[in-house]
């Protein structure tokens, strides 16, 4: 059965192809890793397309993304391929599950927007605790309100030359 | 016609669908977003220290969050 996630990530690089906020997360968080490490493993926890683990990988950290939707991570591999990028592993494992990883495994993990749709959030906070190493970083984006409509669409209509220059 | 335009006006047009979609999913408690003293919470009890909270994406709607293992 194709899930909301699979139809989803027919149209999800649309985002960092061409909606400037994601963009410029997509910077932030590498931004971020790399203020506390230069190398290492970073697990993508919920990795999508693999936007960020493509990101961190060009950095030359090691990533693994994992993800449950087949859709997404298809696209993450043909993206990988395409961008001749070996430090990447991408699996797919349900989060809300135990993670085949070893205690104190990753150098850092991030998760943007993956979280939210958890049905036991706290459960995965304590199992990203477990795989990741004594003073590891966690970056984590997470929505705190309801995502606006208007900013995409206005970026549509801009884009389309159908709105403001 | 600049079907290059239109392609990115198509796709951002239905993304931003899937984003209603998402947007009714959150308001009827399917999904959930987080204010940041709930997300400081989690992270603390879960043995993690907060070493920056910044607000981000579109619109500031966004928290993003970088701690450390303790």
């Amino acid at each position: 059965m194709v899930s909301f996630w699979d139809l989803y990530a027919t149209v999800y690089d649309s985002l960092p192809n061409h909606f400037q906020p994601y963009q410029k997360l997509l910077e932030q968080v590498v931004e971020e890793v790399s203020k506390y490490s230069d190398k290492g493993i970073i697990l993508d926890a919920g990795c999508g397309t693999g936007n960020f683990s493509i990101a961190l990988a060009k950095r030359g950290y090691d990533v693994v993304g994992i993800d449950y939707t087949e859709r997404m991570l298809k696209r993450a591999k043909e993206k990988k391929k395409n961008a001749g990028i070996k430090n990447i592993e991408l699996l797919k494992l349900d989060l809300e599950k135990e993670l085949a990883f070893p205690d104190n495994y990753f150098e850092g993990i991030i998760s943007v927007h993956t979280l939210y749709t958890m049905r036991e959030p706290e459960l995965v906070i304590k199992e990203y605790y477990r795989i990741l190493r004594p003073n590891g970083q966690f970056v984590l984006s997470e929505l705190q309100r309801p995502i606006e409509i208007m900013p995409v669409m206005k970026e549509a209509m801009n884009r389309g030359g159908l709105g403001e220059a | 016609m600049d079907w290059e335009k239109l392609d990115v006006f198509y796709h951002l047009f239905i993304l931003g669908l899937f984003n209603v979609v998402l947007g009714k999913r959150q308001g009827s408690g399917i999904y959930h977003y987080w204010s940041e003293s709930e997300l400081k919470e989690k992270l603390s009890k879960a043995g993690f220290r907060i070493i920056s909270v910044k607000e981000a994406y579109t619109n500031n709607g966004d928290l993003l969050v970088t701690s450390i293992k303790i």
